[in-house]
């Protein structure tokens, strides 16, 4: 990857950018979007992805099901010739959506301008997500079993043994 | 089987299609109608069992066949399924591992203290089963409370991301097969572009199973349980999380996370065998895993899996262990078709029936006069 000013790895911009008001992404590029000549190195398409996965007893792969998948590859033409690529896939029926990532991608991946604006989303877009996992480990840190309580009270006690 | 077709029954059949709408919204100007984060978060258990049912994780359109089918399981199973039936496959995954799931519940029936602990997360594992009378007229303002206060209450940084496979704690004690290296290897059978010719391979069995009706595998599974099979299952560990899925991006071929899907997941432990090479004795194993949080349908899934296993080893023995059996007759979409299609005009077929019988009506008449005369 080229420099970037954005600090979150491009892995998880797309999971960022999905956590940002849609309006708030395009309303960056669309302040940018004319300083480039935006093309198509393939279609935008939307459709569905298999997930494979491996059973974790005997570790054989199979197939769980599917899931809806939009994809876009784009190429940004500055006004001096250059060209920065940049593309997105992201579990949506949106192929609109994945183009308008595909762009962002574009300018990230290689500190184009607003690169700054759209790492300050991923920034925001990843902070929800870690409040997202945080509510997920208080659902579990609030569920949490303490076995070594057992053998504390005559009760507990017998609810070890005629376990 | 004969069929007709039906002319006169359009009128009605357009009034059957308005009346349903009618009924769907007839609480008028007192309701509001369904919006679809309300049937993702009110109705959790019903929205993941659509998904896992349709075969497709769509949380959004999954509500959406919800609130058009009336709540119908199967009706909405359906919509979710023939939808997908229109969309390109565009992409696989690669082989994803469970092991990177975020975790919201993990169990174990084996051991109390499995690596990472147990954390019960949202169960009704405990509940009284008594009606909640409180609900029945629930405001806003006390709704919307309950979820405030417990994110007040509850903050636990310290859990890890990710946890450890009890399985892999077993296997590392010599107490379970070592893992197959070759069938990591096999391409697995995908049963939305081929029809299942037996015999099948377990991949197939595994997808025809995520997709199943819950009752329908449920039913088959407890069949085993109460004594039509042996499995005898222990759960080694049951998980429910969300699974990162990730494809490669398409210019530098770097993983990268598209987004992510609920899952429910259960490895069973079962009774040892012999190995027949003279090898060292281990438990068996059963698997089981579906889109959402669908315990149930997990842990029949994981006890089908070890019974079929077993019949494919050594012939069945019993219904649960016959692939045919049992992977021919789990789907809600097929079962449910075969069904209803029985309310459908057989006017032509009945009409041979009813000439059929009176014709063996009039031969018994006519042997039973013969008999009188004799």
């Amino acid at each position: 990857m080229n420099k970037t000013c954005c600090k979150i790895p491009r892995s998880q911009w797309i999971r960022a950018l999905k956590r940002v008001h849609v309006d708030e992404i395009k309303a960056v590029i669309d302040s940018v979007i004319n300083e480039y000549d935006v093309s198509y190195k393939s279609i935008p398409q939307s459709g569905l992805g298999v997930l494979q996965t491996k059973d974790t007893a005997l570790h054989e792969p199979y197939f769980l099901g599917e899931f809806p998948i939009a994809i876009s590859w784009v190429a940004l033409t500055d006004k001096q010739g250059n060209t920065f690529e940049g593309a997105a896939q992201l579990m949506d029926d949106d192929e609109n959506l994945a183009s308008l990532f595909a762009v962002c991608d574009a300018i990230l991946a290689n500190d184009l301008v607003a690169c700054c604006k759209l790492a300050d989303l991923i920034e925001m877009g990843d902070f929800k997500f870690e409040q997202e996992a945080l509510t997920r480990k208080a659902m579990l840190g609030s569920t949490a079993v303490d076995f070594s309580l057992l053998g504390a009270t005559n009760e507990e006690n017998k609810e070890d043994t005629s376990a | 089987m004969g069929y007709v077709a039906i002319k006169g029954g359009g009128q009605a059949i357009a009034g059957a299609e308005k009346l349903l709408e009618f009924v769907r919204t007839r609480q008028g100007e007192s309701a509001e109608p369904l919006d679809l984060d309300t049937i993702e978060n009110q109705l959790y258990f019903l929205h993941s069992r659509i998904m896992s049912e349709g075969g497709l994780f769509h949380p959004k359109l999954a509500s959406l066949a919800i609130k058009q089918s009336l709540g119908d399981t199967l009706e909405a199973a359906f919509a979710l399924r023939a939808y997908r039936s229109t969309k390109p496959r565009l992409i696989e995954t690669p082989v994803m591992n469970s092991s990177s799931m975020r975790v919201i519940r993990r169990i174990s029936a084996s051991f109390k203290d499995i690596p990472g602990g147990q954390m019960l997360g949202a169960s009704t594992d405990y509940a009284l089963r008594l009606m909640r009378t409180e609900l029945l007229d629930e405001s806003p303002e006390s709704f919307k409370a309950v979820a405030a206060k417990w994110l007040d209450e509850n903050r636990h940084d310290d859990i890890p991301d990710t946890f450890p496979k009890v399985l892999d704690a077993l296997r590392e004690e010599g107490l379970l097969p070592p893992v197959d290296e070759a069938a990591a290897e096999k391409i697995p059978f995908d049963i939305t572009r081929e029809p299942l010719v037996f015999p099948v391979p377990r991949s197939a069995a595994l997808s025809t199973m995520a997709r199943s009706e819950t009752g329908s595998i449920l039913a088959i599974a407890y069949s085993n349980m109460r004594g039509y099979g042996d499995i005898h299952p222990t759960v080694a560990e049951l998980r429910v999380g969300y699974l990162p899925v990730m494809l490669p991006h398409a210019i530098t071929g770097e993983l990268i996370e598209v987004g992510e899907v609920l899952m429910t997941e259960c490895e069973v432990v079962a009774m040892y065998e012999d190995e027949e090479d003279g090898g060292k004795p281990t438990f068996s194993l059963g698997y089981g895993a579906c889109f959402g949080h669908n315990e149930v349908k997990a842990i029949s899934m994981s006890i089908l899996d070890r019974a079929l296993q077993s019949g494919m080893k050594n012939g069945p023995t019993n219904p649960s262990e016959d692939p045919e059996f049992v992977l021919l007759h789990i789907d809600g979409i097929d079962s449910m078709g075969f069904c209803t299609h029985y309310k459908m005009p057989h006017y032509v077929t009945f009409q041979s029936d009813m000439d059929r019988l009176r014709t063996t009506q009039d031969k018994h008449d006519d042997k039973n006069q013969g008999a009188d005369n004799v």
